[in-house]
């Protein structure tokens, strides 16, 4: 299996329009799937947010968003979301490291952040199997990673 | 890629009656030569010709935009399924078009409307006002000593 990430331009981000929302998604991944799907390609569209797509061969797996942190010297990995049809088929944690190289390629960052929160037992599980948590649950309920 | 900038095989008239032909043009414009001097024609998957439509009328959208635009008050008529720019700040609309014009060009080169209508319609859905950590990073109470300690500098 080899996964490849290419950055979320102008010219390629129509391709998040073909992903589908999870059918009855609980509240959190609502709100990603909002993010990725609506906000994210607007702000590569004006420039001001970067993103990543991750295909196995000429399929799309994941698709992502990222931004320098605005207290940290580490980018932040927005949001991260393997397509609904590519679920519990082991891929997440591939195209996480995926995801998390290129960001660290593509922003020149040591330390790529991202928060999952406590209720979405499979990205933590995911997170968990390619990181460490930086932190435990903070008082909105979102575990902190970060990856050097 | 759909790209209509020539055929993919050549029959002659003879050959209508094979199935290969309508094979081979459900993958592609297939040119049918009718002998002669008669110029030849052509057969193409109908997909191919409305997505071509749709590429022409996303193009007449981008050119009444550019027009409208121009007006101090742009018309929501002229404007069409774009009209959501009308209230918009001079500043937006000339983002919005710059944005419009290179996924129209993109559109027009793969001859796929999906660059142009993705734009039109993403533009169209109001901004969201995420405040949730996941989005901006921000982290409460300890927690942001620790990470402190754990990615180092603060800017």
């Amino acid at each position: 299996m080899s996964l490849t990430a290419t950055a979320l331009t102008r010219r390629n981000v129509h391709q998040v329009s073909a992903i589908e929302r999870t059918a009855n998604a609980p509240w959190w991944a609502q709100e990603v799937e909002t993010f990725l799907l609506v906000d994210a390609p607007k702000q590569i569209l004006s420039r001001t947010g970067s993103g990543l797509l991750v295909h196995e061969g000429d399929v799309l797996v994941a698709v992502a968003a990222h931004r320098p942190h605005h207290k940290w010297t580490a980018e932040l990995l927005q949001a991260f979301l393997v397509l609904p049809a590519l679920r519990n088929k082991g891929l997440a944690a591939l195209a996480l490291l995926c995801a998390l190289a290129h960001v660290h390629v593509a922003a020149k960052t040591e330390h790529v952040m991202w928060l999952v929160h406590q209720e979405n037992t499979a990205m933590l599980r995911v997170s968990l199997s390619v990181a460490d948590p930086a932190t435990p649950a903070d008082a909105d309920g979102f575990v902190t990673f970060a990856k050097p | 890629m759909r790209m209509l900038t020539g055929p993919i095989a050549s029959f002659s008239k003879s050959h209508l009656r094979d199935p290969k032909v309508v094979a081979t043009a459900s993958q592609g414009l297939v040119e049918i030569r009718l002998g002669g001097d008669a110029d030849p024609v052509g057969m193409l998957p109908m997909r191919m010709i409305r997505e071509q439509q749709e590429v022409h009328a996303l193009a007449q959208t981008f050119i009444r935009a550019m027009v409208a635009l121009r007006q101090e008050k742009p018309s929501p008529v002229l404007l069409g399924e774009v009209a959501y720019v009308a209230d918009w700040s001079r500043d937006e609309q000339d983002r919005f078009l710059d944005g419009f014009a290179e996924a129209m060009a993109e559109s027009l080169r793969m001859n796929d409307p999906a660059p142009a209508r993705f734009y039109v319609k993403l533009m169209s859905i109001p901004d969201s006002e995420y405040r949730s950590p996941q989005f901006t990073g921000n982290v409460t109470g300890a927690s942001a000593d620790i990470i402190d300690a754990k990615v180092g500098l603060r800017r």
